[in-house]
């Protein structure tokens, strides 16, 4: 059943709340199941990054409705960063790229926010914990990080498919989920929380849900304007090309819906608060391969 | 997916590049001019990315600099809203003087490199009869992705092959800092022309004022 829902040109101040809305306070629930899949090794000596943990392959159903292949998109295995990449994590990065300090970045790829909740351009200060999670970056920031990391950032499509990997998202724990997250009712934290704290993914991924929102490789392929309808055409014709992919809001995923909102109001050179980033890496052919076999094979539950 | 490895170079070059002053390579272009300045905050012309053109010359954006251009991103077998982009572009030319014609670059630049090769350009551009002002670009899928964003165009690959993807046509300067964008077909003709006009009339004040 779709519903319509009709949301203004975006603002800043109507992106801030929309994060926040999102952010609640869950604590760390699922129990990761296989969470020993075994890092990828660097292909070259990094500085201590998060380990790169598997997202095995798999199809993805996004929100939009109207082209997705039956079945939803192939996703293929890849790597994925267990935790956000972290305030010390980027330090280190802007310490060996000077043009990405904060007095020095070009307005072009990161705007005025960029780095604020920093002291200056290698202090992090009281407002920035060590290890949690870096905001307040640009897309471009986030891609010349995950760059010099040796690593990319994930595609939507990746990131939404390790995001559903959930066993409490399906059955009667789906409700108390989404009802988590509809009920926020607090000021997200002043200072936010250090990676790892949050629900952990079947699959060990940390964080996924409840912390930061993630900046993705592609987060403008949300085409359709904020105004979708539901039903025949989601997007005004003379601004789109092709312009036709209905969003269905279904009310069981309102979290997803409003990560596509997000995406689709955001710009490159944005820096918000509540926005940070993971990096992923692409897997070897022939362990892709081997992981494939694996998950062909009948489960043992 | 693009080789990772070709990605970490683009993105790499653009972290690098980002106060370079790029010299144009091509032996086609008229030398820099000896008192070129720095580019401004805002140039697009920091991107270090490489396009193919439409006649197999390799370059980079920064090499339009000099010149005001008006850009788009399409696809060649996009039989939706492109044609018209590219019409309206024409349109642009033909309304633009003589004089000020010769100040004006199109720059049609491919969401789809895998199936808008160098000859597919090519065929394009003769068959839209785009003169030698115009140029047809090509680059990786990664540097598609890096120059939609810079210029705020979003755009998604569809399971059939064809792109779903905003109808923006720019106005950069001449030093390739963004001025005007239509954002919508059909255009505001007299807008869009209007703010070409200026930012070649800006160009040769700038150009009095220098020397």
């Amino acid at each position: 059943m779709q519903r319509v829902i009709s949301l203004c040109a975006p603002q800043r101040e109507v992106l801030a709340l929309l994060s926040l809305v999102a952010l609640c306070g869950l604590t760390a629930g699922a129990n990761a199941q296989n969470a020993s899949r075994v890092s990828q090794p660097a292909r070259r000596p990094v500085a201590a990054h998060a380990p790169m943990l598997t997202v095995a392959a798999g199809r993805y159903q996004p929100l939009y409705t109207t082209d997705t292949p039956v079945g939803g998109i192939p996703v293929g295995t890849f790597l994925l960063a267990r935790t956000a990449v972290t305030n010390a994590e980027y330090l280190r990065f802007v310490t060996a790229k000077p043009q990405w300090r904060r007095s020095r970045v070009d307005g072009l790829v990161a705007d005025a926010s960029y780095l604020r909740h920093w002291s200056s351009d290698l202090v992090l200060g009281a407002d920035a914990r060590a290890d949690a999670p870096v905001v307040n970056v640009s897309w471009f920031a986030a891609s010349a990080f995950a760059a010099w990391a040796d690593a990319r950032l994930p595609t939507m499509a990746e990131w939404e498919l390790a995001a559903n990997r959930f066993r409490q998202t399906v059955g009667p724990r789906a409700q108390q989920l989404n009802t988590s997250v509809l009920a926020w009712n607090g000021a997200t934290p002043a200072v936010l929380p250090v990676v790892g704290g949050g629900m952990i993914s079947d699959e060990g991924i940390a964080d996924l849900h409840g912390l930061v929102w993630e900046w993705v490789d592609d987060f403008n392929g949300v085409v359709a304007s904020g105004e979708s309808r539901g039903g025949g055409g989601g997007g005004d014709a003379g601004l789109f090309c092709a312009g036709g992919a209905a969003f269905s809001t279904d009310p069981s995923n309102y979290a997803a819906f409003m990560r596509y909102a997000l995406r689709g109001s955001l710009h490159g050179s944005y820096a918000l608060s509540t926005l940070g980033f993971r990096v992923a890496r692409d897997i070897a052919p022939d362990i892709a391969r081997d992981i494939a076999r694996d998950i062909a094979r009948p489960h043992q539950e | 997916m693009t080789h990772p490895a070709a990605r970490f170079v683009s993105r790499a070059a653009l972290a690098l590049a980002l106060v370079t002053h790029v010299q144009p390579a091509s032996a086609q272009r008229p030398p820099p001019r000896a008192s070129a300045p720095t580019l401004p905050r805002g140039s697009l012309y920091v991107l270090d990315a490489t396009w193919t053109t439409q006649e197999g010359h390799v370059i980079r954006l920064a090499e339009l600099r000099g010149d005001v251009v008006v850009l788009t991103m399409v696809y060649t077998s996009c039989t939706m809203t492109c044609p018209l982009l590219t019409n309206e572009m024409l349109a642009v030319q033909r309304a633009l003087p003589p004089a000020i014609r010769g100040r004006v670059r199109f720059v049609l630049a491919s969401f789809d490199p895998a199936r808008d090769s160098v000859a597919v350009l090519h065929a394009y551009a003769t068959k839209m009869s785009l003169d030698e002002r115009w140029l047809a670009l090509r680059a990786s899928a990664a540097d598609v992705r890096q120059l939609a964003v810079l210029l705020g165009v979003r755009y998604r690959a569809l399971p059939n092959g064809d792109f779903e993807h905003s109808n923006i046509i720019t106005v950069l300067d001449a030093d390739g800092v963004q001025q005007f964008q239509a954002e919508r077909v059909p255009v505001d003709r007299p807008a869009l022309v209007g703010a070409v006009m200026h930012a070649v009339r800006s160009d040769a004040a700038d150009r009095l004022r220098r020397k």
